[in-house]
């Protein structure tokens, strides 16, 4: 059995006495001898309370499994947000690149003049 | 005449300038050792000036046939996309969460109500709601870290770095002008002649397309993964986000059910509301309502108000999931780098928003409406 059929399990468990609770309480008080009343408001009481909490333990056992993934989707989240801020500084080197290319390309300019043919006297 | 051209001339002049300089008495060693330093650096000049042609050439090509697609406005479309998805499940979860204290307090209430007493496990489902808010508020921060990621893939893709680079390509420019003036024509080009500052132009274009491509599609890979496995996340944990608004149906109903059974509430406006439809009125001063049928009347109301709300909750949910699936199809396009339309993205959002707005003005005013829309697709 899943944990998710055990969810759905108490979530129909839980309604089928949330539905009678108040027709069962009143039952208690009109036909169960007045001694016996509080024992059996109590009992009541704890049965709808235990189906309540395994219903939402249920739930909250369904969270707790991706509790995990949860936290290590958020780490690469967080890691991809550094990464893009990164990409983006070196889109940003991109004129600085070509500043440095615009250094080689002069320095080159002068060497093709260096290469220059003199006239021997 | 340029330096090309006079470096062009120099094979023609080498037997008139030796005749010239024996006739002028210069000794023959001399004259052959000149001719051969002159052959080196006639040589070397070739050299450079074959390199430089070539380089020329390279950016003519590029000048006429530089054509790489820019991902940067589909991606900056996806992560639009990405960042409403992602704010609309902050939206949904943070709607669950106050969900879940209004579910605990009206179970307070119908405990109270049904005249149950507490119980040695009440603390203890105290606790278990509590656990449950806190892991539901750690969804919605998990939703806002999604929502910050799509930001910074917005900022990458908007990006366009060529207003930075236009002052570095006029320097650059200018050296290569330096280099070579006149214009060059592409090898095997009937075209117009291309001057070497328009080639630059498309080279450097061309780089800074290719750099932003391999920027936004690594990222973009990545999100594919990251969003794949958020929906995972988002769809294992569905049941439980729709029983939440199921259960916050069924306290309410009830809450409200027993208080006018129990004649603990006046129930004159939600009477009018059908009155006025007709024109009618409830005579002044309002009577106690006593009479069983209306009262059964008054609650199969407020089950039917009650019914669509929650059904809007668990719709919301769906859509939610449903956004996410077509986020995921929107970035695998950008890779595939086809034509993308974001009508579905558009309308699946404004559809969740429609949704979300209608769960937070608690109303069913447009139920019919956005069930009808959801049901439609």
């Amino acid at each position: 059995m899943t944990d998710l059929e055990v969810f759905q399990l108490y979530k129909e468990q839980y309604e089928a006495i949330d539905g009678k609770r108040q027709e069962l309480a009143d039952a208690i008080r009109q036909q169960v001898p007045a001694d016996q009343v509080s024992a059996r408001l109590k009992q009541l009481a704890l049965g709808w309370d235990q189906a309540h909490l395994n219903y939402i333990l249920a739930g909250n056992k369904i969270f707790d499994q991706n509790n995990e993934e949860i936290q290590r989707l958020s780490g690469a989240l967080k890691e991809a947000q550094g990464r893009i801020r990164e990409s983006l500084e070196d889109l940003r080197k991109v004129a600085k690149t070509l500043d440095q290319i615009t250094s080689v390309v002069a320095i080159a300019t002068s060497l093709l003049g260096l290469a220059s043919p003199k006239v021997v006297a | 005449m340029n330096f090309f051209d006079f470096m062009g001339d120099t094979n023609m002049l080498r037997p008139f300038v030796a005749d010239w300089q024996l006739a002028q008495g210069v000794e023959k060693e001399d004259i052959v050792q000149r001719i051969t330093c002159a052959a080196i650096t006639e040589r070397r000049a070739r050299h450079s000036r074959r390199c430089q042609c070539l380089l020329l050439a390279f950016l003519a090509i590029l000048g006429l046939t530089g054509c790489t697609r820019s991902v940067r406005p589909q991606a900056n479309k996806v992560a639009a996309a990405g960042k409403i998805t992602s704010e609309q499940m902050a939206a949904y979860y943070d709607t669950l969460a106050k969900d879940t204290v209004d579910v605990w307090e009206m179970t307070a209430f119908q405990r109270g109500f049904s005249g149950l007493p507490r119980t040695e496990l009440t603390q203890a489902l105290q606790k278990a709601y509590s656990d449950r808010y806190l892991a539901l508020l750690a969804r919605k921060r998990f939703a806002n870290t999604i929502s910050a990621t799509y930001t910074q893939f917005g900022n990458l893709a908007s990006y366009d770095s060529s207003e930075e680079v236009i002052a570095s390509v006029g320097k650059l420019n200018e050296a290569v002008q330096s280099l070579r003036g006149r214009p060059l024509i592409a090898p095997g080009s009937a075209a117009a002649p291309v001057s070497a500052t328009s080639a630059i132009n498309a080279l450097v274009t061309e780089l800074q397309t290719v750099a932003e491509n391999r920027a936004i599609l690594r990222e973009n890979q990545r999100l594919i993964a990251l969003v794949d496995r958020v929906r995972a996340v988002f769809d294992a944990e569905l049941p439980v986000y729709q029983s939440i608004a199921d259960d916050k149906r069924r306290v309410y109903t009830e809450a409200a059910q027993g208080l006018v059974r129990g004649k603990a509430v006046d129930s004159t406006a939600l009477v009018s509301r059908v009155l006025e439809a007709y024109e009618l009125k409830w005579p002044t001063p309002a009577p106690v309502f006593t009479d069983p049928n209306l009262i059964n009347a008054v609650v199969e109301v407020i089950e039917a108000r009650a019914t669509p709300i929650a059904r809007i909750s668990q719709d919301a949910g769906e859509e939610i999931s449903d956004a996410l699936g077509v986020l995921v199809s929107l970035h695998r396009k950008v890779v595939a780098g086809g034509p993308l339309t974001f009508q579905e993205m558009v309308q699946q959002n404004a559809l969740v928003q429609d949704l979300l707005d209608a769960l937070k003005a608690r109303t069913n005013i447009d139920v019919v409406r956005i069930i009808g829309t959801a049901e439609a697709r």
